[in-house]
């Protein structure tokens, strides 16, 4: 089938504005996204610039808007994102700057992530335990949905949240903060929560759930950023002492 | 900085979740809009009660009853969403969300329609 492509091209050394290019290229009915992009890029148009890296959904890498929605471009294929042989749409994640095509700078997402501690922080006041530190079954299984998280900034470029403020930390960065807030290990709870439970944190989320939507890793950060908010509340009211 | 009209309103974005967030501004501002000509109405008794009546004359027609209904509908959307978004906020619910916006809307749609036919008993 010939698979076509509507690319949002933007060059910064240029002073042009984006345009749209469109591309065509022969590719088999099970080909995705990515591969289409990477036989475009080989066949041609060398100069179309993208991410990729592990092709399978794990790296996070080729994460972009495809026809309005932000997908991995490895996990979407194009008879898919495209049944009627319409030219798929492909631009960049939102509410990101932009580098050059469909690379955004992811700087400013992974700044956020920092932002909320996203360690297991131990209080040095405490004499270390002498043997592993255990965590329960159940415990650990609701952390894994948080920690399955690849960091591809899907999520971030889905939220209309995001779009109307650029100072909100973002669904990533809040999942992150309540995986290690939930950590029994981590002993930096308060710290965490006072960096999160600001305007421009907690408070910003209207639960409007497109990251939990469109995340390729099932990782559901609208529970994550509501459950910190009830936490938060209910320190605030002194039910929970801490 | 690339930040074009947001994907998440174009309606093959447009998720249940998406749908209760603009469903909620629209329907208070369409609340706040009803409020403010509600106090118009109601302050022209100020001028006696002639004018008091002639100005409520001009809502009995069939369009203002629909309107009427239309109201007590979005009424019990905002509310109902209102109480739905509550409960999110305490993390419960959170994997009935969609339903709990559907009930909103299934049932805002049944108030409105039963409305609309206590309207027609009335004309």
């Amino acid at each position: 089938m010939e698979a076509k492509l509507r690319v949002r091209r933007y060059d910064p050394s240029s002073d042009g504005l984006a345009q749209y290019q469109l591309y065509g290229v022969e590719m088999p009915e099970s080909a995705t996204v990515l591969d289409t992009l990477l036989a475009t890029r080989e066949r041609l148009d060398g100069s179309l610039a993208f991410r990729c890296a592990c092709r399978s959904a794990i790296c996070g890498s080729c994460a972009m808007r495809i026809n309005g929605q932000s997908r991995l471009a490895c996990k979407t294929k194009v008879i898919q994102a495209s049944p009627h042989g319409r030219p798929v749409t492909l631009e960049p994640l939102a509410s990101l700057p932009v580098l050059k095509d469909l690379v955004a700078d992811m700087g400013p997402f992974y700044d956020k992530i920092r932002a909320v501690v996203p360690w297991l922080a131990a209080d040095p006041a405490k004499r270390p335990p002498v043997r592993e530190y255990l965590v329960d079954a159940g415990r650990s299984t609701k952390l894994s949905q948080f920690a399955a998280c690849i960091q591809c900034g899907v999520c971030y470029s889905a939220c209309p949240m995001v779009a109307a403020d650029d100072r909100y930390l973002g669904p990533a960065a809040l999942a992150k903060a309540y995986r290690f807030c939930h950590d029994p290990r981590d002993d930096a709870k308060a710290e965490r929560l006072s960096r999160v439970a600001r305007e421009h944190g907690l408070w910003r989320c209207h639960t409007i759930f497109s990251c939990q939507e469109w995340c390729p890793k099932g990782v559901n950060p609208t529970e994550a950023i509501q459950n910190l908010k009830k936490l938060t509340m209910l320190k605030r009211l002194g039910f929970i002492r801490e | 900085m690339y930040n074009p009209v947001d994907a998440q309103f174009q309606a093959k974005a447009m998720r249940a979740g998406t749908a209760a967030w603009a469903l909620q501004r629209l329907s208070g501002l369409f609340l706040t809009a009803y409020l403010i000509t509600h106090l118009i109405v109601i302050g022209t008794v100020v001028r006696g009660e002639g004018s008091f009546d002639s100005m409520l004359s001009k809502f009995e027609s069939t369009p203002f009853l629909v309107l009427d209904a239309g109201l007590v509908g979005i009424v019990a959307f905002h509310g109902l969403n209102g109480a739905r978004l509550i409960l999110l906020d305490f993390a419960v619910g959170l994997r009935y969300q969609k339903a709990l916006f559907w009930a909103s809307y299934v049932i805002a749609v049944g108030v409105f329609a039963a409305m609309v036919v206590a309207a027609r008993n009335l004309l």
